[in-house]
């Protein structure tokens, strides 16, 4: 591998100022910018790695990827998800890194904004605004804080375990949903064979976990029924961990008081979704893992990848497919 | 013993107070002339700062000569300082019960301005999901630096949530140090100190010291991606200093619970900057009135026997 110049594509060419640190600490590796998904087909040939994000993977581009990215060994995705993107397709055999964990302490601090925004009252108090109210006193009796209060963590991976250091620090007891046997910062682990009776106890749900078919609607009609009464929801992982129609009957009637989303069954949420519009949600448009792209972490972990590929050394963690080894990289070449 | 209670909201501590303590004899008063019947011959009056107006001090002046300890359900007893309280008696307040959900409350107005709440909440009304648009403007708390501003039991909350949330604390206290901060420097260098925050919160008592302490050298020193919180009391910022420097995109945002005038006047600018996420002097709100009645019977069982207050933040001491 020593003397091969590595191509590297980036889609999108927007990364804050990932692409052009790659450029100046990798000098062996040419690198390929693509801004519209009508140049990769172009652009991509002859490419041995891409750089790309889950949210933008449609089926057009995973099915220009696959038909012209023939020389492809590696995709890193920049996103911790790569649902999007697997079912719109990545080429076979060749390993897929992601960024699980690059964003974790960017989506935990936004569970913990939607939880504070939802327990101290923020939508009621911007509304208030125009109407120049100061709501001091219809707010003060309803306001809640965090100490002594119970958190259900479904899901302890990075996101998972970075929300439980935090929600410790606001003084909860975190009771955590996972096939792990324990974790740092959790009071107590269940499985989630348990989850109905972890939810009866839990004043904050917080959905942190994988979405795949044994998660989905994981959060039905029963698990809401078995909460607390005016339990109060938070998603920062996918929408369909929850049956939306279920959530949205148990919002209006009061079972829930609360629900904190960045995330919704569909995305963008359809035009007529009764969650534009109920005043006891904060609905943010999927940004719990914003602000992390100008961060070291990403350059980090792409820059760490980077060095095995052109090395030839395993990467430390594939998502999907084969990792890599000497010999899958001599089949590939040969 | 007679125990006067004025305007306290806190049933189940006046409540607490007849039942535990039959020797006590215990009233209630709503309004100035009611406090003025019944104050005479006292020894206990119990209220907050808010209630503590001019009127309620000239009572106490006039008909409270027999008090020796005065007790304040909240936090900061600036207002009724400045009206005036009996030279001879002890104060007291419950600066500890409120300031974890100060500290939540502040960090709830960190993250809605990093994370963009307001123009989440304004884009929502318009049903537009600006996931991509927005992915630059939300802002990681992580290795920011946060310059806090005094560190009494709020201060010392917000200093270890802002750990959790790794970040950089710089403190701006007497104190030599507290846990949770990395470097503690005295007031005198608040200024040198500004230019380095990313984020300023202000959690410091008010007085004629602490007046206009951000004022217009302080925010001008302020990077223009820094964010302001202030939970403690709204002067402790000149606010036209503040408003001009939000309207000119001088710096972030700001994150306020408590403002000059409160309520703000209608033409405040402050109602309607986007860059400013407002909450009604809400921070202390929430949950705890056990605690608050704790402390309030705490310090009347060592009333009651003679010793000493923990702590008096006026006047004498009690046995001493």
């Amino acid at each position: 591998m020593g003397e091969t110049v590595v191509k590297l594509v980036f889609f999108p060419a927007k990364y804050g100022r990932l692409i052009d640190r790659i450029e100046q600490a990798f000098p062996e590796v040419e690198i390929v910018r693509i801004e519209n998904a009508e140049d990769i087909a172009a652009k991509i040939k002859g490419a041995d790695a891409m750089v790309t994000s889950n949210r933008i993977y449609s089926p057009t581009v995973g099915r220009d990827v696959c038909a012209h990215g023939t020389s492809l060994r590696w995709m890193q995705f920049t996103t911790s998800g790569i649902d999007t993107a697997l079912k719109g397709g990545v080429p076979d055999g060749i390993p897929v890194t992601n960024g699980a964990g690059m964003h974790a302490h960017s989506v935990a601090a936004h569970a913990m904004a939607l939880m504070l925004a939802v327990m101290r009252r923020l939508n009621d108090c911007t509304a208030a605004r125009p109407r120049r109210d100061w709501i001091r006193d219809e707010v003060h009796s309803s306001l809640s804080t965090t100490r002594g209060k119970t958190m259900a963590l479904i899901g302890l991976g990075a996101i998972g375990q970075d929300i439980a250091r935090k929600a410790k620090a606001f003084d909860m007891r975190v009771i955590g949903v996972s096939r792990m046997d324990r974790a740092d910062n959790i009071d107590e682990v269940r499985p989630r064979e348990a989850l109905h009776a972890v939810l009866a106890e839990a004043d904050v749900v917080m959905q942190a976990t994988v979405y795949d078919k044994s998660t989905h609607h994981m959060i039905d009609a029963a698990a809401i029924a078995a909460m607390k009464p005016g339990a109060i929801l938070v998603n920062i992982a996918r929408g369909a961990l929850i049956d939306e129609a279920a959530m949205i009957a148990a919002l209006r009637d009061g079972t829930l008081s609360a629900a904190g989303l960045d995330v919704t069954e569909i995305e963008p949420l359809p035009a007529d979704s009764p969650l534009w519009d109920l005043p006891n949600v904060v609905l943010t448009p999927h940004t719990a893992g914003a602000g992390a792209d100008n961060n070291d972490a990403l350059f980090d972990v792409v820059s760490r990848n980077l060095r095995s590929f052109i090395a030839g050394k395993p990467f430390d963690r594939v998502v999907h497919g084969p990792n890599l080894t000497a010999s899958n990289l001599t089949d590939r070449a040969s | 013993v007679k125990f006067v209670f004025y305007r306290t909201r806190f049933a189940k501590m006046i409540d607490g107070v007849r039942q535990d303590f039959p020797d006590v004899e215990v009233v209630t008063a709503q309004t100035p002339a009611e406090l003025e019947a019944v104050l005479p011959g006292a020894e206990i009056f119990v209220t907050t700062n808010n209630a503590y107006t001019p009127d309620v001090s000239a009572v106490v002046r006039d008909k409270g000569a027999d008090l020796r300890w005065l007790h304040f359900t909240n936090s900061g007893i600036d207002y009724a300082l400045e009206n005036g309280v009996p030279m001879g008696a002890a104060i007291t307040n419950s600066s500890s019960a409120r300031a974890h959900s100060v500290a939540s409350h502040a960090f709830g107005l960190l993250l809605a301005l990093t994370r963009r709440l307001n123009e989440s909440a304004a884009t929502r009304a318009r049903r537009e999901w600006p996931r991509v648009e927005m992915n630059n403007a939300v802002v990681a708390l992580d290795k920011k630096t946060l310059l806090l501003i005094g560190l009494g039991a709020i201060g010392q909350d917000i200093a270890r949530k802002a750990k959790a949330f790794d970040m950089r604390v710089i403190g701006i206290s007497r104190m030599a140090n507290a846990p949770f901060v990395d470097e503690m420097r005295p007031r005198a260098r608040l200024l040198d100190s500004v230019p380095e925050a990313d984020v300023v919160v202000i959690a410091t008592s008010y007085d004629v010291e602490t007046h206009h302490m951000i004022d217009a050298a302080a925010i001008a020193a302020l990077k223009p991606t820094a964010f302001i919180v202030n939970i403690a009391r709204g002067a402790l910022i000149d606010e036209a200093a503040l408003i001009a420097a939000l309207q000119a995109g001088k710096i972030a945002g700001a994150g306020l619970d408590v403002t000059e005038v409160e309520p703000p006047a209608s033409d405040n600018a402050l109602w309607k900057l986007p860059n400013v996420v407002l909450t009604p002097h809400s921070a202390a709100g929430g949950g705890d009135e056990d605690v608050l009645v704790e402390i309030m019977t705490d310090h009347l069982r060592l009333f009651l026997a003679g010793k000493p207050f923990p702590r008096v933040v006026a006047g004498p001491n009690l046995g001493l």
